[in-house]
Order: C-alpha cells, then structure tokens, then sequence
C-alpha cells in the first residue's frame, strides 16, 4: 500500500511539472499543428489550384478544337504553361487521395519524357472504334507531356496544320481525351481532400504510417526526383552515362524546363518553411526542428543550404535545358551539386532528429 | 522404433560417466533432474510466437518486399552463398516454416520440427543483413537450443500418442541453457547502455520520447524535459536486474515490469513481434508451482510419465559442448575491443551482441562510378538498386558500404565501364549530432575487401 501510495504521488508531481514545462516551451512539438498547417494552407489550396488550371485547360482544348487557329493554340499554351507550373506545388503530395492503383498522380499525369512514336499510334487508332486511348499503362502518352508533345512538337503552322480539318480530327480527340483524363485524375484528388483532412491530421505519430512520415518522405522522394531525374539525367552526371542526354528533359518541346524546376524546388521548399502559394510564413519543418534539441543549428545549416541551391537555380538561364546541357551545362551542373549537398541535411539530420520512420515500406527494426 | 525414440529423448550428457572433479562443480546446474514444466511451457509459448511470427511475415508481403523484390542483397560474411529461392519456394519455405512452428508448440514429431523451423529460420534470415534485428538472432539461437533438448517430453502429442516416452523430468542443463540465453540477452543490453551517451546526454531517447508525444495521457510524460534521463536509467536497470527479479520470489514483480517495459516499447517503436516474444519468453523463470497451474489448462498432459531414474552424471563431450556455447555466447559480443575507434561510430563487431536501440544513427551514402578510361564519373541512384530499408542499413554501417560498392563495379563494368573505380559520399549523423563525413570519400572501395581486420577508411567519431 505505500509503496503505491508513494508511486500515484511521484506520478502526480510529475504530471504537474509537465504542465509546467509545456507552458515554458509553449509546445513546439505540435505535430497536430504542424499537419494542420500543410493541410490547409498548402496541400488543399494546391491541389485546388491544378484543379482551376486543369479545367481552364480542358476549356481551352475544347476551344482550340473547335476553331484551331493561331490565337486560340497560344491560348491553349499558355494555358498548358499554368497547368504545368500549379502541377509542380502538388508534386510532394504523391500520398492518401493522390495514390492510384496504378501509381500516384505524378506518374499517371507527369511522365516524361513522352513517347512520341506511340502517341502518335495511339492517334492513329482514334478513328477505330471502341479504341480508348486512356486503357492502357503507357503514361508517357498522356498527362501533361503527352499534351506538350501534340502542341510544340512542331512549329505552329505544322501544328495548325495537324489539328485541322478532317483529318486532323483523330490529333483533336486524342488531345481532348487526355485533356479529360488530366482534368479528372485533378478533380479527383482536389475533391477527395478535404474529406482525408481530419484523417491526415489525426494520424500524429512519427511511425511509418504517421502523416509526418508521410509528408517528410515525399517531400524527399520528390526533391530526389528533381534533382536525379529533371536535372541529374539530362546533364549525363548519373553513373553510367557516358555523355548528356537532352531528349531526357522534362518539357523537352515547350523548353520551360528550368521554370518547372525552380518551381518544384519552390514547392519543396515552401513545404519545408510551410509557406502558402502566396509565400506567406506559417507553421513548417523548420518551425518544428526549432522545438528539438540541437533543432536551431540544423535549421541554420539547412538554411544556408536552401539559399545555395536558390541561387544556383535562379542563375540557370531560361533557354531550353536541353540545349545548355550540350553547349553551357555549367550553371545546370552546379545546381545539381548544390542540391547533392542539401540532401544529406533532409535525408540525414532532419529525419533522425525528428525520429520520424524514413523506411516508406514497413519493417521492424531495433 | 519405439526404443529409438527413446534414444533420442534420452537425458544428453547425463548418462553412464562416473562423477570426478572437475564435474563435480557444474553438475547440478547440468545434471540435477528438475521438472519439465518451464521447458514445455518455454517450448509452447515459443511455437505460438514463432507460428504468429511467421504467417505475419507472410501476410506483411514481406516476402516479396524484402527477400524477392530487390535486385541486391547485402550477405553475411562467409554466407554469400545464400540467396533467395523462386517466388513460389520460397513461400513453400516460409509455410513450411509456419508448419514447423507449429509442430514446435503441439510437440508434434518435435525434433524434425524444431530442426525444420532452426533451418528454415536462419536461411531466411542469413539472406540479407539490412534486416538483422537482435531478436531475430534470439530466435536463431533459442530454436538451435530446442533442437537439443527434450522438451517434448510431455504436455505433447509425441507424449500423448506415445511416440516417446513421456517424462515428468529431465536433466537441469535443458532448461538452464535456455534461461542463461535470456538472461544474457537481458544484461549484456544492459551492459551496453552503460555509457556515456545513454546515461549521462541521455541519448537517444532525447530525441525518441518527444517523437511520441501524440499518446493520450503517456503523451506529456514523453515530453517533460527529464523523461529521457528517467527512461534511460530506468531502462538500464531493469536490463540488468530483470532476469535476476524473474528467478527470485519477486518473479511476479518483475512480470509485471516486463510487461510494462515491453508495452512501452512495442508502443513506441517499430519493433514488430519482439516485445510478445520477450513477454511471452520469460516464464521459463517462474516457480514451478505457476508454470504447473498454467500448464494444467493443456488436454495433452501425460500424468502416468516415467520418472528419471538413470544415475545422473555427465558426459564429457556433451558437456564440452555446451560449455563452449556458453563461452561463446559470452565472449563473442565483446569482440568490438579489437576494433579501434567509437564502436557506434564504425559498427565493428557491433552485430551479435544484444546492443538493442541503444542509439539514433541515419545516413546519406552517394556512390560515384569513375570510368577509367574516359575519366568520367557519374553518381548512382541508390533507389535503383535497393529498397527503402536496404538504402536506409546500408547508409551507416560500414561493412554494407563496402559491399555495395563492389556490386556497383560489377554492375557498371557488365554495362560497359572500362576498369571502374567506386568511391562514396557517406554523411553520418549520431545521436543527434550534425551529420560527418563518415568515410575516406576519395578512396576507391573496390581495393578493399570486406574482412575481420579494422577498417582503415573509415574516418574517426570528431563528437
């Protein structure tokens, strides 16, 4: 009995003084917080953001095929362009609503580089019926390079050409269908947020399932995927490669690769300062790292990191990736390399800092 | 047949040697006849877990995420030669290592089944070392143990249908190996927190309770500023008195905290089936009395069983033999005094010694393939090669490194890199330090061979 007695007062003194501690530190560990804040102020509005451009763009496709002149194909760009650049803000976000069956919404919607010789099969079936070209696991026919490819693959009086009249009937439906496809697949998981909010914000452990886990590792996943596949196979830098590869480029025939990148390395780091599409500050990574033990200094070093990179990024110029990695990869390459250097900071320090589970696959360990 | 049987189950060392005087020292702890209870309980429990174990495996799709899926397996040192089956054999093999487990806890042609599921366990574990977890080797070691002893001598259906002889005792070493193999699980990782980071900077749990914050009511616990000195030095403790708590009179006590203690683990980390195994392994400590009551609820018991009644006395051989194992249990995890160096740092004779979540280490490993001829080098993308826990192991140990390295060189020179050389980029952060290089990053790994000696390129622990 005393013993008990003795061990329900030590529980309560200590219960006490964690009350006490919290109100000190005012909680900065509030994994609720922290989800709430890429919840609402970022994976939402994002996705509703692509949603708006998907359908501007679907729109501009049923415009442009209605009257295929020139005003209406620059439309139909610049449409694609937004497009392309609100897909980047969603492309950390590849979990819950955004995973299919077949894969997630990057690879069903972004694959590049596209396929030219089978979309161009692909239209050619269009006229056979009962042919859908959406059936079928080939990704690198549609989504946005499969549209890039029908609108810059050529010069724009070619491209009028194809699109118009009679036969170009076959090119206008193809697009339109997977303008629809790119339209839904949006929709869809900008729809199927806000019912998988509370799930996401209520799942706060750091485990492999915990959204923090979750969030932490497609973030990384994605900044790998930027640096390795957008920047590090077109410059030739991976191993094995003997020379430059520009057909690797993503946005090959529109040349706005190094906008997309600038804008997925944006979004990679907004989600990191957990800053709105409008840049405005709020709860983020950085904001929790200060919470932990030794959290200032890596948020300080990651910092000066994300700056290096920035600036790196913003000094490739604007033509066509696919050009400078033959004739001026300088500027490419030392982004990529700064990008290397920023990852050890994600993969590494944060992750074991936050004691967040980074195997995105199950597994025990001890 | 039935007197084969007989022979089989019969009392190991304990037989026909004359008692002399260097026997005379052990030769209660080998040879006192003892009841069978702890060790039919011991074995029952163990089957179920490992039964449990198994079919969770299974049904994880482990199978495939990690001994089929990936196209590289990092192998134990002088068992490269194990190597995955085909899909279809090697779920055989895990079914039949489920049946097997099976036969382990219903005593049912005992003998063939532990020696099945001892087998059938290692291979799969000695595929691939990214998943090493000390309680696998446990298992290792606990099912190699029940190959040897009788302990399907009652409460089975061998006993029940009178395939062996049933018996109400058996020789003391049976049941004594079993409980020094947990008590030493127990203590040596309780030895290992005695450093120190783990007692004094109270790391890492500085940086895992926070992390659990989330739990209702155990929530604030994890945050108040001096939990992780508290659990440190809790946990220390209770490692190093546990298994002697579960062998006196407070055996009931220390019950109790070994639930509470694996509860709280298995809570908070991703430690799978250890925390059941542990629970569910420790009543080969309690009075006989208990393990009786428990044991009464089985249908197969046999009361009419035969006493032990052979003189008792050792043979020099078996007795050999298991002195041997026990030295080696003892020694072999403190062969990291060989090594230089921090031994959390390099990992050196880190594995097989019961240093169980002792430490937070996370790694950033970039490979670079140099062609020889042309001189160029380009970075690997280690997601092509490996899966997510492989990269994860492989990124912070050493020996993982080196042969990751050399798979790399044969894979690029196959593609067609004249006379490859393999460097790596490795930043290792501990305990939540800032993460360091971690090796020589301009050494080419091919002009190493992995071996026991010291690892010259890895750079020194700066804390």
């Amino acid at each position: 009995m005393k013993i008990q007695f003795w061990g329900l007062l030590l529980l309560m003194v200590m219960m006490a003084s964690c009350e006490q501690e919290k109100t000190k530190s005012g909680s900065t560990l509030d994994r609720g917080a922290l989800l709430e804040s890429f919840a609402d102020r970022l994976i939402i509005p994002s996705f509703n953001s692509l949603k708006a451009t998907a359908e501007d763009l679907y729109s501009a496709v049923q415009t442009f095929n209605a009257n295929p002149d020139l005003t209406n194909l620059q439309q139909l760009k610049a449409a694609w362009q937004a497009a392309a650049l609100a897909f980047q803000k969603v492309n950390a976000f590849n979990f819950g609503p955004a995973e299919s069956n077949t894969g997630n919404l990057t690879s069903d919607l972004a694959t590049f580089p596209s396929n030219a010789s089978t979309i161009e099969s692909f239209v050619a079936q269009m006229g056979s019926t009962g042919f859908d070209p959406l059936n079928n696991f080939s990704r690198d026919t549609r989504g946005l390079f499969g549209m890039e490819y029908l609108l810059y693959s050529q010069d724009e009086s070619s491209t009028l050409a194809a699109f118009s009249g009679t036969s170009g009937s076959t090119r206008r439906n193809y697009l339109l269908a997977i303008a629809g496809d790119f339209r839904d697949k949006s929709a869809a998981t900008a729809n199927a947020w806000p019912a998988y909010r509370s799930t996401f914000i209520n799942a706060k452990g750091t485990d492999a399932g915990g959204s923090t886990s979750q969030i932490f590792n497609h973030m990384l996943i994605s900044y790998e995927n930027v640096k390795n596949y957008k920047l590090g196979l077109p410059l030739g830098v991976r191993a094995g490669q003997t020379a430059p590869e520009p057909a690797l480029c993503e946005a090959l025939y529109s040349g706005i690769s190094v906008e997309l990148i600038r804008a997925h390395f944006e979004a990679i780091r907004s989600v990191y300062y957990g800053l709105n599409q409008y840049g405005a500050d709020g709860i983020g990574f950085d904001d929790y790292l200060r919470g932990i033990t030794n959290g200032d200094a890596l948020v300080n070093e990651t910092s000066t990191q994300f700056d290096a990179v920035r600036t790196k990024l913003q000094s490739i110029p604007l033509s066509p990736l696919s050009q400078q990695v033959i004739s001026a990869p300088q500027p490419a390459t030392e982004a990529y390399l700064a990008m290397q250097q920023l990852t050890r900071y994600i993969k590494t320090d944060m992750s074991s800092l936050m004691g967040i589970s980074i195997t995105y696959s199950s597994g025990d360990g001890d | 047949m039935k007197s084969d049987h007989q022979l089989t189950y019969n009392t190991g060392p304990c037989r026909n040697a004359k008692p002399d005087l260097f026997y005379k020292i052990p030769g209660n702890w080998f040879c006192a006849s003892v009841a069978i209870e702890p060790l039919a309980l011991f074995r029952i429990l163990f089957g179920l877990m490992m039964l449990i174990g198994t079919l969770r495996f299974i049904g994880l799709g482990w199978i495939d995420d990690q001994l089929l899926n990936p196209a590289f397996h990092f192998t134990y040192y002088g068992f490269a030669w194990v190597k995955p089956f085909g899909r279809e054999l090697m779920y055989a093999w895990f079914f039949l290592m489920a049946a097997a487990a099976c036969g382990i806890m219903l005593g049912w042609h005992y003998r063939l089944s532990a020696v099945i599921f001892f087998v059938t366990f290692t291979y799969a574990e000695l595929i691939d070392k990214t998943y090493y977890l000390n309680h696998y080797y446990f298992i290792v070691l606990a099912s190699f143990l029940l190959c040897c002893v009788p302990a399907a001598a009652n409460y089975s259906l061998d006993a029940f249908y009178g395939r062996v002889r049933p018996r109400s005792e058996i020789p003391a070493w049976t049941i004594n190996l079993i409980r020094f193999q947990i008590g030493l699980v127990y203590v040596y990782a309780g030895l290992a927190k005695l450093n120190y980071s783990w007692l004094i900077e109270a790391m890492p749990l500085r940086i895992w309770l926070p992390a659990q914050n989330h739990w209702p009511l155990l929530g604030s616990l994890m945050e108040w500023h001096y939990s992780p000195w508290l659990f440190s030095w809790a946990g220390a403790f209770y490692d190093l008195l546990i298994p002697f708590v579960l062998a006196s009179r407070f055996w009931a006590w220390g019950f109790a905290a070994n639930i509470l203690f694996h509860a709280l683990t298995g809570l908070f980390f991703q430690i799978g089936m250890f925390p059941a195994i542990m629970v569910l392994a420790v009543p080969v400590f309690f009075p006989l009395h208990v393990q009786q009551k428990i044991l009464q609820f089985l249908p197969f018991r046999k009361t009419n069983s035969t006493e032990l009644k052979e003189p008792i006395s050792p043979a020099k051989p078996l007795i050999a033999l298991i002195l041997l194992y026990i030295i080696f249990q003892l020694l072999f995890p403190f062969r990291y005094i060989f090594y230089p160096g921090n031994r959390f740092w390099t990992e050196e004779g880190y594995r097989f010694g019961w240093r169980v979540m002792l430490m937070e280490k996370a790694g950033y490993a970039t490979f670079y393939v140099r062609d020889g001829l042309s001189g160029r080098e380009g970075a690997v993308d280690n997601r092509e090669f490996l899966n997510a826990h492989q990269e994860k192991q492989m990124s912070m140990q050493p020996d993982m490194i080196l042969e990751y390295a050399h798979f790399l060189g044969e894979y690029f020179r196959s593609k067609g890199v004249k006379n490859p050389s393999v460097r790596a980029e490795v930043y290792v952060t501990m305990n939540g330090r800032p993460s360091r290089l971690f090796i020589d990053s301009s050494a080419n790994l091919l002009d190493f061979k992995d071996d026991w000696k010291p690892k010259k390129w890895i750079l020194p622990f700066e804390p």
